[in-house]
């Protein structure tokens, strides 16, 4: 018997040391405004692959749909601020918060800024990386109600067990048209990792998701 | 009474993988590539409106015959593809679905329509 209460205690001490050791995301701005549509920009690019903003952007829009967001038409938003003499994506970021209020009536507005985008000829073997941080604004106080930063990477040789790696390797191998370049494939999973649900820094829930309000590291305290 | 009992549990199991067949993995919405890709494409100032209109459309088929639900921006997408080849009948009706179905939309889609903005077609 006394066995069973050493293990125990013992699983209490150190699950509570591993619930301690994270430091908690403030939620608090995100979960007070609670938005419920989000425009997303073009994003900003550092990169050397010009397509890489539109692939992000593009591929933004289904993980944060199911997270439970409206997500605005991005390319016909990109269309309103080009037919307004609007192209670059630094100025896009630069029109305040009060106009795109005006025309888009959205809660939220979501700035990425893309660091890094395809292939790495530096390293001995390819490897794909895009790195990518995101930005979301309130329309109407311009507090951040979230940000996180994310790198994903394909390794093009070695690492065979690696999940990511396998289900990299099957995403890729499906056909790419004349438009893909050749991170397309990875932005997807970039923007599946960014936009991913239950983690410490994740984004919350959405007001249409069934799991609004259950976000699993909110029901850590 | 056994038989009775087993039963209820098969028939209860039934229904409930029966309910996760004809949801969309999980999904909220109905995603099969058409709409990220024409994003993509047209995003990139890809000119073929006819190629990326039938994908789409074949999609929402999908979700019409299926009983699932567009995502968020699907329809006023297909609505900007249509105004790009002068179709102006298909861009409304589609514009309308979108706002039907996420009222979160109506704002814009009302900018879009009003003298505020001028519609220039490529």
């Amino acid at each position: 018997m006394k066995k069973h209460y050493i293990l125990i205690l013992f699983m209490v001490v150190f699950f509570a040391g591993c619930v301690q050791n994270q430091p908690v995301y403030d939620y608090s701005n995100l979960q007070q405004t609670k938005p419920k549509s989000i425009l997303i920009v073009m994003p900003t690019n550092d990169s050397m692959e010009i397509k890489g903003s539109a692939a992000i952007l593009s591929n933004a829009v289904k993980p944060l749909s199911e997270l439970g967001y409206y997500v605005f038409p991005v390319a016909l938003v990109n269309d309103t601020f080009k037919h307004n003499g609007i192209t670059e994506a630094f100025d896009i970021h630069q029109i305040s918060l009060h106009k795109l209020k005006d025309i888009f009536g959205a809660d939220a507005v979501l700035y990425i800024n893309v660091q890094e985008y395809g292939s790495n000829y530096v390293v001995v073997n390819t490897s794909v990386k895009i790195s990518v941080d995101a930005k979301l604004v309130d329309i109407n106080s311009g507090n951040i109600l979230w940000q996180k930063s994310q790198t994903t990477v394909e390794n093009s040789s070695g690492n065979n067990g690696d999940l990511l790696s396998m289900v990299v390797s099957a995403v890729v191998s499906q056909v790419l048209n004349s438009v893909t370049d050749n991170a397309y494939e990875l932005s997807k999973i970039a923007d599946a990792q960014l936009f991913a649900p239950n983690c410490n820094d994740c984004l919350l829930f959405g007001p249409y998701s069934p799991y609004y309000n259950q976000d699993k590291q909110l029901n850590l305290d | 009474m056994m038989k009775f009992k087993t039963l209820l549990v098969v028939a209860s199991l039934l229904i409930f993988f029966t309910g996760c067949a004809t949801r969309n993995s999980g999904n909220l919405y109905y995603w099969n590539g058409s709409y990220e890709t024409s994003m993509y494409k047209y995003l990139n100032d890809d000119q073929d409106f006819s190629q990326q209109i039938s994908a789409m459309e074949k999609s929402a088929q999908k979700i019409y015959e299926t009983n699932k639900k567009a995502p968020p921006g699907f329809y006023a997408h297909l609505g900007l593809l249509y105004m790009n080849q002068g179709n102006m009948a298909q861009a409304d009706k589609n514009f309308n679905k979108e706002v039907k179905n996420f009222p979160e939309s109506q704002a814009y889609i009302a900018f879009l329509r009003s003298s505020k903005s001028k519609r220039k077609i490529k």
